[in-house]
């Protein structure tokens, strides 16, 4: 016999309204139209309250390809301070790449102009310790884009920097845009 | 703030069952995480549904997985009617199989459902995956299944809601 959870019971039993807790919504942009980049900012005040920061993607660019590469760049800084280490499947052979000096840091591919329509490229990155001014700053992320071309990757990164982020930008590498629907949500994890 | 992660429902096993169905799952939230770890009465697949479609060709999905000796990656598409935890692993009586997966915007009609999950047997394999569902509709309903085989009584799942 299948257990079956029907809300109405979760509702009784478990739905208390959502306290304030040590994961928290900052702040989500849904973009309306295309757009080259997203940006995070004033990451001093608004997640001040947090140790880390979680920021979760369902993203597709315009470029004119199956897929394309994203990257972000923190505190503006275009620098050669970036640097990945990568773990990558895209369906018949396993690889292991990393960067370093880059001027931005690499995010992967995503979903681009003639990949399946209505796929979104998913990515959840972790920035550790995002305000710490005596620690480089470290992150990892978890992306998979699952339409033609597909792939999935974990990858840790580095900015070489000790500086707290205050901003963090996301954009397509080649200068395409994001496209309308593409969604980036920021969290902050309490210490 | 609020809690931007809410706990839908949180269940330990007291029988062996073949399925556990979470229904009428509210939009309230934005993305929906899984929490599974579970052993089975017998050796063989594991995986879930959304809105108990079963129509294997509408789950593609692309891993990397490593089983102890070199590093491997394929992709494929649901199998027996369920995508698949673990593609090339069956769950074991013996070792629990531990399942994290995000499905992402489930609650929006403008995506097909972008899923990203782990899965570890510690005895066989770590896995990382990604997956679709390739229909834009809402996600009501997140279906876990053992084929042929029950999940085994203090199997855990835990469904929880994010807000965006």
């Amino acid at each position: 016999m299948p257990g079956l959870i029907p809300w109405g019971i979760w509702a009784a039993s478990k739905a208390t309204a959502a306290a304030a807790g040590d994961y928290e919504l900052i702040t989500t942009t849904v973009l309306g139209s295309s757009t080259p980049s997203v940006t995070f900012s004033n990451l001093g005040t608004v997640a001040a309250a947090y140790k880390h920061l979680q920021v979760r993607m369902t993203v597709r660019n315009d470029a004119a390809n199956a897929t394309n590469y994203g990257s972000f760049r923190i505190n503006g800084d275009t620098g050669s301070n970036y640097a990945n280490h990568r773990l990558h499947g895209n369906g018949s052979t396993p690889s292991s790449g990393a960067d370093s000096g880059s001027s931005t840091m690499f995010i992967g591919d995503f979903p681009a102009a003639t990949n399946t329509a209505s796929v979104f490229g998913a990515m959840i990155i972790d920035y550790l310790d995002f305000s710490s001014t005596t620690k480089n700053k470290t992150v990892r992320y978890f992306i998979g884009q699952p339409g033609s071309s597909s792939s999935v990757r974990l990858q840790s990164g580095l900015w070489a920097s000790t500086a707290a982020i205050t901003s963090i930008s996301f954009a397509v590498q080649d200068g395409s845009n994001w496209v309308a629907n593409s969604r980036f949500s920021l969290y902050g994890l309490r210490g | 703030m609020a809690n931007a992660m809410v706990a839908l429902a949180n269940l330990t096993l007291g029988s062996a069952q073949a399925s556990v169905t979470f229904s009428s799952i509210p939009a309230t939230y934005r993305d929906l995480r899984l929490v599974v770890q579970a052993t089975t009465s017998g050796a063989n697949a594991a995986g879930f549904t959304l809105n108990s479609d079963a129509t294997n060709a509408n789950y593609p999905w692309v891993q990397v997985f490593g089983e102890g000796t070199t590093a491997v990656s394929n992709s494929g598409a649901g199998a027996s009617g369920i995508l698949p935890f673990t593609p090339n692993q069956n769950f074991s009586t013996t070792v629990p199989s531990i399942v994290t997966l995000d499905v992402m915007d489930y609650s929006v009609t403008d995506k097909h459902k972008s899923m990203l999950y782990r899965t570890n047997r510690a005895d066989a394999v770590t896995t990382a995956i990604a997956a679709r569902w390739t229909n834009t509709a809402a996600v009501t309903t997140l279906t876990v299944s053992a084929i042929s085989v029950n999940f085994a009584i203090g199997s855990t799942l835990a469904l929880y809601g994010i807000v965006s």
